[in-house]
């Protein structure tokens, strides 16, 4: 799955750290979701599109192999 | 169940102990390294009990370590304590089923010194499975 989020952190002017703290997790599980190591929940998903004001389709994208 | 105990099992962190114990734990397992390799100095208690109770504090020390809450857990370090656990479930059965032949192989590799009588294979089991959950969980922190 491939995901927009350090696109959307770029145009927020966000780092990895500010968009950790805004959803209550840690700055790893920000990298390894951005490098595609880790799926994150619904929940979280929902959380970090809320952060960006966009929906999770702009977010995350499915590919070929999902 | 109410609703926030519920919620805690639904998001996996149930019988977690607080982030500090993890410190806390590593005096059980320093004590219990200390009198292990110490037991020949020490006339409280026989060599045999000093053996067993050093190995039971290494055990509850790790298990301390191992149900304790990390610094900032999130719901990717609770799905990794749970990978981790599982891989360490796998290889605890497959120790479980070969440690006939373990003990065996072991026992005429060791004879002479006969160093590994410092365990049941029981308890040797549990060490290994704990070793296991940690090295997984520290590898699995790493790479995923």
């Amino acid at each position: 799955m491939k995901n927009t989020i350090h696109v959307q952190r770029a145009i927020h002017k966000m780092t990895q750290a500010d968009l950790s703290e805004a959803i209550g997790v840690s700055r790893q599980t920000i990298n390894s979701i951005e490098k595609n190591r880790y799926v994150p929940s619904t929940v979280l998903a929902l959380k970090i599109a809320r952060t960006f004001k966009v929906s999770v389709e702009e977010l995350f994208e499915l590919e070929e192999q999902d | 169940m109410n609703d926030k105990q519920l919620d805690k099992v639904r998001k996996g962190d149930f019988l977690l102990l607080p982030h500090y114990m993890k410190w806390v734990a590593v005096f059980p397992v320093l004590c219990g390294i200390v009198l292990f390799f110490f037991k020949e100095y020490q006339h409280f208690l026989n060599e045999e009990v000093a053996t067993g109770m050093a190995g039971h504090l290494i055990l509850l020390g790790f298990l301390f370590i191992i149900i304790s809450r990390d610094k900032f857990p999130d719901e990717r370090l609770l799905n990794l304590r749970h990978k981790a656990m599982a891989y360490a479930f796998m290889y605890g059965m497959i120790l479980v089923i070969v440690t006939p032949f373990l003990n065996f192989l072991l026992s005429s590799l060791f004879r002479s010194g006969s160093q590994l009588d410092f365990m049941d294979y029981g308890m040797l089991s549990i060490f290994l499975f704990q070793i296991m959950y940690l090295i997984n969980y520290w590898r699995f922190k790493q790479e995923l």
